[in-house]
């Protein structure tokens, strides 16, 4: 069998199907339908993301209370720098 | 001190004229340009290496759908032709790893000396594995040189040189064994 006998058996199968007329068209909605679903995940995922930094921010009951109770230390301990205070009166400001 | 600067911008700028920027209309415009000249020899190449009729449609699409959402990546460095091969390629492999085999085989059954000249190229050509099958679909039907192959797929001459004597040798045996003279 010669290469040329070879090919002219394969290219004499017609078998393959016709191009579809409107295959551009069907290839066009599938790009369309892909830049639709990116427009609906960026938005979701701005979303994702406000939540999650926001939620990161926020404070928590735990932390106002911590907060607090540093916020009356400071200030209760602020009498024992005090200069009228005979054990720390050497302190000098 | 003006002529200094630019000078030293003068390189960058040239590089930015000569990077042509086009709006996404003008790049789908381009693509379509690119689609015509290449969905024939998409079509042959996916319908020769599957034989099946019935996903060729979806195959063809999903290879220049993946092609568009590369393409604004795509700089031209080697043929439209090339690219969009190795596109086409990287799908009949998902498609295989899918399908597992050559689809049509268990449609056909036995091959019998009347069988159609069809049914005989396909039952032959399930008769090679699958890197043998791609580069002889390329060398006789569609009339590639061992070179063109060899840019195409990116395998060495020898590679496909050993390849096309083999795939030559297991489908002429077939086509002899089933009493086609040629």
């Amino acid at each position: 069998m010669t290469d040329e006998k070879l090919k002219t058996l394969l290219q004499s199968d017609l078998s393959l199907p016709s191009k579809p007329t409107n295959e551009w068209n069907q290839i066009l909605v599938k790009i369309e339908k892909r830049k639709i679903k990116w427009k609906l995940y960026i938005p979701s995922f701005a979303i994702l993301i406000i939540l999650i930094v926001g939620g990161f921010q926020g404070h928590s009951y735990y932390q106002v209370q911590e907060e607090k109770q540093l916020a009356e230390f400071l200030i209760d301990s602020s009498e024992y720098f005090n200069e009228q205070d005979q054990y720390y009166a050497w302190m000098q400001y | 001190m003006g002529n200094k600067l630019i000078n030293i911008l003068n390189p960058f700028y040239e590089e930015a004229q000569e990077k042509t920027i086009l709006s996404p209309d003008e790049l789908l415009f381009k693509f379509k340009a690119e689609y015509e000249s290449s969905s024939d020899f998409v079509r042959k190449t996916i319908y020769w290496n599957t034989r099946n009729k019935n996903d060729l449609d979806d195959l063809v699409q999903d290879t220049f759908l993946k092609a568009w959402k590369a393409y604004p990546k795509f700089n031209y460095d080697s043929d439209f032709k090339t690219w969009i091969y190795r596109i086409a390629r990287n799908t009949l492999t998902d498609y295989f790893r899918k399908e597992k085999i050559f689809s049509p085989i268990e449609e056909l059954g036995e091959v019998s000396n009347e069988v159609e000249l069809q049914n005989l190229i396909t039952v032959g050509l399930t008769k090679l594995n699958e890197k043998q099958r791609e580069i002889f679909i390329l060398h006789y039907y569609l009339s590639y040189t061992q070179s063109e192959i060899s840019e195409l797929t990116g395998i060495s001459e020898g590679t496909i040189k050993s390849r096309i004597y083999k795939a030559k040798e297991i489908f002429k045996d077939f086509v002899e064994a089933n009493g086609r003279e040629l």
